[in-house]
């Protein structure tokens, strides 16, 4: 069972910012789905989510075949889309979270984090990769987004 | 500055009825502080720790408007009552520990959804059951921690918890010593705890993954822990402080003029049910049908050295209004 989490991201914040709005966004989005499906539904770890930001430009039949794992999160060519950078899973990279796949468990976990990060202090200490280690998810890379999009 | 605070319940109703004022008594404070109740429970009570009377396997059915009057005195923001059948799938035959972290978890979300929806966020979020009883000497001790709180503990929780410092939680620890096998295993109670917001919906989502676990999961290979297939609360909650980095100390205890002072047996004691505290120095104890206060961890000697001691009006002849038929 695949379930989604959409959001509108706003483009013009950068760095923490941007990642405490989108981890904010899909916080509530979490809740509203516990609220929708209940605990028997999500806790029998079979429920997908596939979350995004702006569009939903996944190919469903990729992230249907994913093994969502628990403590798994898939990003797409994380490394090509930002292969300009030096480290961009060391870096407050709001454009990595821009889409994702994972288990609801992880998805709400993860997402919590954003009482974290102090919004707009200036600070870049939040990063993609120091998160996800802290919250001892690890990282798995899929090509789950349109080839067009 | 602690502005909201949330208590989630949770579990079986059990003497719920009979606890409820110290509950709320324990919950007053002089601050200008805003407390809300978020309440989960069941349609039943089982006699799983009991050890007279019952079987362990008894259930009896609880009257869904008794609860709802009941509950009703803690004036709560959300409530859940789940049913039999339900909790029993989340049973999954012997496990007890599926319909606890549920409970948890849908007490938690009840929080959490009031958060979403209002915009809002809890300062500190207490979990604790129906069942508990503070020690009088506790009347005040919301007081003194908000103000600790406020004046210390607001400003050091990052230098104490590390940069995650919003990922704290108070509750004692509980050895774990099972079958000879002195393992390390690093476990919580789970009767009465409290935490930044974040952590609470950190509990939640691992209560998710960790009752799953237990119930589903066949295969003790893939097994989060593979040593064994059947964790209690505990440990449950010693697996979810380490899979979410989550920093827990035991409470924090205070003096007569209310500052924290280090753990010690001069003050409050030992909060949770040891049998080598006396009765008058815990802090709260549970409270079951037939009088026995005490968890398995806990000597059968302690029942005997305090059951009367704490209460002379001990709920055996407050039996709520159950219906009697008994489920088997």
């Amino acid at each position: 069972m695949i379930i989604y989490s959409n959001i509108t991201r706003d483009t013009t914040l950068t760095g923490t910012d941007a990642l405490h709005d989108i981890f904010k966004k899909h916080w509530i989005n979490a809740v509203k789905l516990y609220e929708q499906h209940g605990y028997d539904i999500l806790s029998a770890r079979n429920v997908t989510v596939y979350a995004s930001s702006n569009t939903e430009s996944a190919d469903m039949n990729v992230v249907s075949g994913l093994l969502v794992d628990y403590d798994v999160i898939y990003f797409n060519h994380m490394m090509h889309h930002h292969q300009h950078e030096d480290a961009p899973m060391l870096s407050a990279n709001a454009q990595s979270f821009d889409n994702f796949v994972c288990e609801y468990s992880v998805f709400f976990k993860l997402m919590s984090n954003w009482r974290e990060m102090t919004f707009g202090s200036g600070v870049q200490f939040w990063t993609v990769g120091r998160i996800l280690e802290y919250q001892n998810i690890m990282v798995r890379q899929s090509d789950f987004l349109k080839v067009d999009a | 500055m602690i502005k909201n605070i949330a208590v989630c319940l949770y579990g079986r109703f059990g003497t719920g009825e009979y606890c409820s004022p110290s509950i709320l008594k324990f919950f007053k404070t002089t601050h200008n502080v805003n407390v809300d109740f978020f309440c989960a429970t069941k349609d039943y009570d089982n006699y799983y720790h009991t050890k007279y009377n019952r079987s362990r396997h008894d259930i009896t059915m609880i009257d869904t408007e008794y609860l709802t009057d009941m509950l009703a005195v803690y004036n709560p923001k959300d409530m859940i009552i789940v049913n039999y059948e339900t909790d029993l799938g989340r049973r999954c035959g012997n496990s007890n520990t599926g319909p606890m972290f549920s409970q948890l978890c849908e007490s938690v979300m009840l929080k959490s959804n009031y958060e979403a929806i209002n915009d809002m966020q809890y300062d500190v979020v207490f979990v604790t059951r129906y069942d508990i009883l503070f020690h009088p000497k506790l009347s005040n001790y919301l007081d003194h921690y908000i103000t600790w709180h406020n004046k210390e503990f607001i400003n050091k929780q990052y230098d104490i918890f590390g940069n995650f410092g919003d990922s704290w939680m108070f509750t004692p620890r509980e050895d774990q010593n099972f079958h000879n096998s002195y393992a390390i295993k690093e476990s919580w109670h789970d009767l009465f705890l409290f935490g930044s917001s974040m952590t609470m919906d950190l509990v939640a989502s691992n209560s998710l993954l960790l009752t799953n676990d237990q119930q589903y999961n066949t295969n003790k290979k893939t097994h989060i822990y593979a040593d064994t297939n059947k964790r209690n609360g505990h440990e449950g909650l010693g697996l979810i402080s380490r899979q979410s980095n989550i920093s827990v100390a035991t409470y924090p205890f205070f003096d007569m003029d209310g500052n924290a002072t280090r753990l010690g047996y001069e003050n409050y004691g030992e909060w949770y049910l040891n049998k080598d505290v006396p009765h008058d120095q815990r802090g709260y104890t549970l409270v079951r049908e037939f009088g026995d206060m005490i968890t398995p961890s806990t000597s059968i000697e302690a029942y005997h050295n305090n059951r009367w001691a704490w209460k002379n009006d001990m709920p055996f002849a407050q039996m709520p209004p159950y219906n009697k038929d008994t489920i088997t």
